[in-house]
């Protein structure tokens, strides 16, 4: 009988499978190549717009325009989207093994299934996050270039732009960690959309920050932390109602952050309690 | 259970002496099929051995090599595993289990699907893998196949284990074999079986199954008794027949009966 011999398990092997099992899928491509091209084309309009629509804007606005110039580099339309495409992304990885059964097979190759969970959180935040700098990086680039045309561009050095375009990209695998843990939770594909987009999307649209517990609630979300890791002139200019429970920038790297490592965790030690 | 997919409600299930879910790896260990559409529909046959190759730190060059032995050609190889046909998934799961040449093998009804010569093709890669010293474990409904195949036999019935011995006594266990025998004058013959012990039971006028008696020892005694035989054969009792004896107390839906 010939056997091989058994090398010690190493967990990069384990990077390395999940790595070919998400680009050896053509829909990966599709998804990623589509919305990037879509949220680039989305930012680049809404610059395009403030270009065309510049003349008409009176004293006011032309004072405050460096705020609209960031806001056109990764608009609320695009970050929406960005969410929806990439929690769905996230999701699939975990929910399209259950969904066809090849967890199994996985799961018989890799019998430690937190260190297989593990490393496919880590493959999936780290392409989502190189994803999100892309397309928030090329959103920046190109947005600022069309306002250049009027000298408005707002070079990446300005206070806050960064902030913009590291909010943006982070959004990426922030969205898509939070669909695999939905993901791993639920294990049934349609049923898991609906849930994420319920969370991600929908729900900072119904709850208020009227009151202080629904404002905690509010200001929890990871799409409401986006809203104000990105903008520039909050409490400061005239077309930002200040809340009444106000929110920091802090405050929105902290829920980026705990929605992530929750979402990474709930995904390895599911996946590792229940049968499949 | 064996795999650690399934926690057992009780009691436990080692491989080797382990549970398997102690192992951080799996493929050089157990290699299995258990569903051949247990795979993604997306990636090809390739990419998709690659990935559990990859996972187990076992060569690239591995993939070639079983594909080459469950005979997956090159373009085939290359082709999205949702075009596949059943058969052709049974051979890309029997490939995925040879990837880590592993001492046990477990295929879980690995010949649906397949076509004849790949029936044939398997039963030989099967007896292949036990002569190299494998433990290859088959989970069929299909008594008449583990025949060919099987060396040992595990019967498990309503989840309660009924026999685990080996293929002949298993099949001993059932029916003795009946000699059929047919003669124009099968009414003297009758009598002179049943002088000699054995139990005679008439099929038609011409026809006798006999029991008790070997179907040589029916030839002498014919011979003696100068009867003219015209047929004269033995039916061994089937694995199939054992099986049915041994499990009619625990089949769980047995057809024709109100439930």
């Amino acid at each position: 009988m010939t056997t091989l011999a058994v090398p010690a398990a190493r967990f990069t092997d384990l990077l390395a499978s999940e790595w070919i099992k998400l680009r050896s899928l053509r829909s990966t491509y599709w998804a990623l190549g589509s919305c990037a091209l879509a949220l680039i084309a989305f930012n680049a309009n809404a610059a395009r717009a403030d270009y065309a629509n510049y003349p008409h804007y009176n004293a006011l606005i032309r004072r405050e325009f460096v705020h609209w110039a960031l806001r056109d580099a990764f608009t609320v339309g695009a970050a929406m989207m960005m969410i929806l495409a990439t929690a769905g992304i996230g999701a699939i990885t975990v929910v399209g093994e259950y969904g066809t059964g090849q967890i199994r097979t996985t799961f018989t190759a890799v019998p430690d299934r937190r260190a297989l969970m593990s490393a496919k959180v880590l493959v999936v935040t780290a392409v989502m996050t190189v994803y999100g700098a892309v397309v928030a990086g090329a959103s920046y680039a190109a947005s600022q270039a069309i306002l250049d045309g009027r000298g408005l561009g707002v070079p990446i050095g300005h206070p806050g732009a960064w902030r913009v375009v590291v909010a943006s990209a982070l959004l990426a695998p922030v969205s898509a960690l939070v669909g695999m843990g939905m993901g791993a939770l639920i294990r049934h594909s349609a049923t898991t959309m609906i849930l994420t987009t319920l969370v991600l999307l929908l729900l900072p649209a119904f709850v208020t920050d009227r009151y202080h517990w629904t404002a905690c609630v509010r200001n929890a979300l990871p799409y409401n932390a986006w809203v104000r890791l990105v903008d520039t002139g909050y409490g400061d200019h005239p077309f930002t109602l200040t809340p009444r429970f106000p929110t920091t920038v802090t405050g929105g790297w902290v829920v980026f952050a705990v929605w992530a490592g929750v979402a990474a965790i709930l995904t390895v030690v599911v996946v590792d309690r229940r049968d499949v | 259970m064996l795999l650690g997919l399934v926690e057992p409600s009780g009691g436990t299930a080692t491989v080797d002496g382990r549970p398997f879910r102690a192992r951080p790896r799996g493929l050089r260990h157990v290699g299995a099929l258990l569903d051949a559409h247990d795979v993604h529909g997306g990636r090809s046959a390739r990419a998709h051995l690659h990935a559990l190759a990859r996972s187990n730190r076992i060569p690239a060059g591995r993939v070639d090599e079983v594909l080459a032995e469950v005979g997956l050609t090159a373009s085939a190889a290359r082709r999205r595993i949702g075009t596949f046909s059943l058969g052709m998934k049974q051979r890309l799961g029997i490939a995925a289990a040879l990837l880590g040449s592993p001492p046990v093998l477990m295929f879980d009804e690995p010949l649906n699907g397949l076509d004849p010569e790949g029936v044939l093709w398997v039963r030989e890669l099967f007896r292949r893998l036990a002569r190299e010293g494998r433990t290859v474990f088959v989970s069929s409904h299909l008594m008449s196949e583990m025949e060919h195949t099987a060396d040992e036999l595990v019967v498990i019935g309503r989840g309660e284990l009924i026999a685990a011995e080996s293929l002949e006594e298993f099949a001993s266990r059932g029916t003795a074999p009946t000699v059929t025998v047919r003669s124009p004058d099968a009414g003297r013959l009758a009598a002179v079986l049943t002088a000699e012990g054995a139990v005679v039971t008439p099929h038609d006028e011409e026809t006798l199954r006999v029991r008790g008696a070997s179907a040589a020892r029916v030839g002498e005694l014919a011979h003696e008794h100068r009867v003219l035989l015209r047929e004269l054969t033995t039916q061994s009792a089937s694995l199939e027949t054992a099986f049915m004896e041994l499990t009619a107390d625990s089949v769980e839906y047995a057809a024709g009966e109100t439930r």
